[in-house]
């Protein structure tokens, strides 16, 4: 969280895409190396956490679920950071 | 505008900062737990990084661990002290969690990992004196330095491991419950010993009893609980005379009353189906000329397994077996010379004292008819997430106070303080080192005496030809009938009064028939000079071994594998023609009818696919529960008599008064209560065909391997092909059974097969957490790889060495 938060306050976005960028970034970053892990293992693990957690034994869905998590917490610290460069810019003048 | 859409970023960032990294409930804190570099993720793996390890601390030489096709690891160290220092950096390796879970349940720590619900439950443990027995034994371990320095050598393994772990690499559980392993300690092996004790010792029906005596009167108790049921196959066989062993000398029975009092609110017994069979032939009955043994113990099915199959080895000895995570050395096993193995001896070595108090203050307490002063022990208990708990539990010379006003509902000056040779303070470590090296009969005898609880049955056989059983346990020296009830705290002839010396443990070598068994039956026949009494009494499976071996001249290992997987249902033979005969077909209606024909043409044989063995398992428990419902209403805890009993009671007292059913007008005699537990039974049978559909032995047994963790779904096998039960040789039955199956003819090196339902890794997310499971449910067997030396690579899938630090 702390890198999106950073970032969200250092590159400056508009509107949605302060959340929406960093969202993507840290949910696409969390699946494919949530997926790569998984299948080399052929997602023994995967398929038990998804019977454990409520996703009915879906290893895919658990994969989007960690990309989800992960986004969110990327998301809304990119947003957060956002709103502190914004809040310190206007002050500035 | 902007500083609203400040504070609102602000307050939502800190709302998901704090909702993923805090655990609800029962829910892990998800941002953790889903995380691809610390959370689960990591934990995808079958084999952990098995890279060359060049730091492992304190070796004095390098170790080759060479890992099977299983995932077994065959150990080779230069000495004693790196052997046992490799088996618990190996241990902790794949089994981290277990090792570390099951001792903190034994020391009544449950409630620090997961709060409030496990009180009642850590309270337990601590006034049951778990910890107290594991500080006796820990004294007594201390008294060899040569195993305190192996015991030490061991926990630096462990500890060399967890601290090698970063919060990414924990174990799966500790993700989960959020929580991280601690250091292990001396202290922590005692504890895992005890657990196994208290498993297997733990068990007494003294109260219950008590309960029954109070109600009933003495003529009953007898008729109902007798001593020795009209057939025995003892565990020593009856033609063992005992005049070798001279001068035998027991105290008599005291004067004065026992105390008769109704307690309730008990402690869950440990369950009653712990045990195991173990077999042995000698050479004249074996096929090659070998003595061949067999063991399998019988436990809880859980993963990750209790046992952990290894191999030790150094220059002076190797060994092959099972080992118990936390302990060092092998359990069950064998090596070029002698092969052992163990049954549990269900000795009642647990009684119960009534204690008077003086006062409230529970600082004194009567004794030989004088105040003595209590001591007082303040355990404390550690909730996750609330405020520390703070048991007081009082101490007398017998023991602890485990039931008194602060945790029953007793009167406040009356306290129940618990006798159990688990508080003796045994060295079962060291015993189990030394039968890893032992070469003959003579160093076997030896081993043992160190043994003091739980009492075990340990068969033996050797390359020498030899095979023995010896009945060991450091067993007091009871006058007739001390310990079947409630014992009197004032009365010092109450106390226990000393032991059976060591010597005059029943045991038998080489006997005339040729072989020895032992599956939790009798241990003696009445010609033994000790009284003895047990919590339980096997009836059907130890029958069934000894027939078979009566049966014929030679013995091969498959005989040994059928043998473990024998479904014969002695317990139903014998009463189910009684029942059939007895039943009043008239009273049938159509559909009872047809159950009826399929059970009467059952062959007594619980095979997976046998709808008559579940007809039979429903009438059984129908009639079981319409003969006893006078105890089952009692208020107070009241025991059940056994099996055997309570049909050799149905078939000879047909009309006794416990037939009757309380609820009834009627009163009832054996006949009316066979036709209305059929009755009862083919209910059943419907409502579970309506629900299930096929009603086969083995889809309504629907035998599982369940995780420690109250059988999780998502890391437990269900549904498991396998038949059996309990009181039947292959004692399989829902969620209990044989958790290690060991066969060895000690041929020339020695040939042995051996399965376990579970798997080597502890990880849920390895292939190997459970691939031996199958296997075990179809009653197969792996070959065991038994290396000689380190010459050939046959059979390794990869070696790890673990080097010195530089």
């Amino acid at each position: 969280m702390l890198a999106a938060f950073l970032s969200g306050a250092i590159v400056r976005l508009r509107k949605a895409s302060a959340f929406v960028v960093p969202f993507l970034a840290i949910a696409v970053f969390w699946i494919v190396y949530a997926w790569l892990l998984s299948s080399a293992n052929d997602f023994i693990l995967a398929e038990k956490i998804a019977v454990l957690l409520p996703l009915g034994g879906n290893a895919v869905l658990l994969i989007l679920v960690t990309g989800i998590v992960g986004g969110l917490a990327a998301g809304i610290a990119g947003l957060f950071g956002n709103q502190c460069r914004a809040l310190f810019s206007q002050s500035d003048q | 505008m902007k500083q609203f859409k400040f504070i609102l970023s602000l307050l939502f960032s800190v709302a998901i900062f704090y909702g993923l990294n805090t655990k609800f409930g029962s829910i892990p804190p998800i941002g953790k737990f889903l995380n691809p570099y610390t959370g689960i993720w990591q934990n995808e793996r079958s084999t952990e990084d098995f890279k060359d390890l060049s730091q492992l601390d304190g070796l004095t030489s390098p170790v080759n661990v060479h890992y099977d096709e299983a995932l077994i690891p065959h150990v080779f160290a230069q000495n004693d002290l790196d052997l046992y220092r490799a088996q618990g950096y190996i241990t902790a390796q794949h089994r981290l969690w277990q090792l570390e879970f099951q001792t903190r349940a034994s020391a009544g720590r449950l409630s620090e990992v997961v709060g409030s619900d496990a009180i009642r439950f850590d309270r337990g443990q601590r006034r049951k004196g778990m910890v107290f027995g594991a500080e006796n034994a820990l004294e007594k371990m201390k008294e060899i330095p040569e195993l305190v320095k192996n015991l030490e050598a061991y926990r630096d393994g462990i500890n060399s491991y967890i601290s090698s772990l970063s919060p990414a690499d924990y174990p799966l559980e500790y993700k989960l419950l959020d929580y991280s392993p601690e250091p292990w300690t001396l202290k922590k092996t005692a504890l895992l010993l005890m657990y196994m004790t208290d498993m297997l010792a733990g068990g007494d029906s003294d109260l219950e009893y008590t309960n029954f005596l109070k109600k009933y009167g003495k003529e009953r108790f007898d008729l109902f609980f007798p001593d020795f049921y009209d057939v025995n196959d003892p565990v020593i066989p009856s033609e063992r005379d005992w005049s070798d062993f001279g001068e035998v000398s027991s105290p008599d029975i005291p004067g004065g009353d026992s105390p008769i009092a109704y307690v309730s609110g008990l402690l869950p017994k440990p369950h009653p189906d712990n045990g195991s069979n173990n077999w042995a032939v000698g050479p004249e009955k074996s096929y090659s000329g070998n003595a061949i043994l067999a063991n399998d113990p019988h436990l809880g099915l859980n993963l990750p397994s209790i046992w952990y199959a290894m191999q030790l080895a150094t220059p002076e000895k190797n060994t092959f077996g099972v080992t118990l995570p936390g302990a060092a050395g092998i359990v069950i096993g064998f090596n070029n010379d002698i092969s052992w193995g163990v049954t549990n001896a269900t000795r009642d070595v647990k009684d119960w004292y009534k204690i008077q108090f003086k006062d409230k203050s529970r600082n004194e307490y009567l004794h030989n008819d004088q105040w003595k002063a209590t001591t007082k022990k303040i355990e404390e208990i550690g909730i996750r997430g609330e405020k520390t708990f703070y048991d007081t539990v009082v101490y007398t010379h017998h023991g602890p106070v485990t039931y008194d006003a602060s945790f029953t509902d007793n009167e406040e000056l009356v306290g129940y303080a618990m006798k159990w040779a688990g508080h003796l303070g045994g060295n079962n470590q060291q015993t189990l080192l030394e039968l890893n090296k032992a070469k003959n009969y003579e160093e076997y005898e030896a081993a043992l005496t160190h043994f003091v609880a739980p009492a075990q049955n340990f068969i033996f056989s050797s390359a020498d030809g030899d095979i023995a059983l010896w009945i060991q346990g450091k067993f007091p020296n009871k006058w007739e009938g001390q310990g079947k009830f409630l014992l009197d705290g004032n009365n010092p002839a109450h106390d226990w009064q000393g032991f059976i010396p060591q010597e005059h443990n029943a045991h038998v070598k080489n006997p005339e028939r040729g072989f020895v068994s032992s599956a939790n039956q009798h241990p003696t026949d009445e010609s033994y000079p000790y009284y003895v009494f047990n919590d339980g009494y096997e009836a059907y499976r130890n029958r069934v071994i000894n027939d078979f071996f009566r049966s014929k001249e030679k013995f091969d290992i498959q005989d040994f594998k059928d043998l473990h997987n024998n479904n014969y249902n002695l317990k139903a033979a014998e009463l189910l023609p009684h029942m059939i005969q007895n039943l009043d077909i008239a009273q049938l209606n159509p559909e009872e009818e047809m159950l009826l024909g399929e059970v009467g043409a059952w062959d007594y044989y619980n095979e997976i696919d046998k709808k008559g063995a579940t007809i039979w398992e429903r009438w059984w428990i129908q009639i079981r529960n319409m003969v006893w419902d006078e105890l089952a209403k009692d208020e107070n805890d009241m025991p059940y008599p056994f099996a055997y009993q309570t049909i050799y009671l149905l078939k000879n007292n047909p009309n006794d008064k416990f037939m009757d059913i309380l609820e009834t007008p009627e009163i009832e005699t054996a006949s009316d209560l066979f036709l209305l537990s059929f009755k009862k039974a083919a209910a059943d049978i419907k409502s579970w065909k309506d629900r299930n559909g096929d009603y086969a032995w083995g889809e309504y047994k629907s035998t599982y391997v369940g995780h420690l963790l109250q059988a999780l779904p998502a890391l437990s096998r269900f549904n498991l092909p396998i038949g059996g039960n309990s009181g039947i040789v292959n004692a399989t039955s829902q969620n209990h059974g044989p958790s290690w199956r060991m066969i060895v003819e000690m041929s020339d090196p020695p040939k042995a097969f051996g399965i376990y339902p579970g798997g080597q890794s502890g990880n849920p997310g390895s292939k190997y957490y459970d691939d031996f499971i199958d296997k075990w449910a179809a009653g197969e067997y792996l070959e065991i790889l038994f290396m000689q030396d380190e010459s050939s690579k046959d059979g390794i899938m990869f070696t790890q060495t673990l080097t010195p630090k530089q």
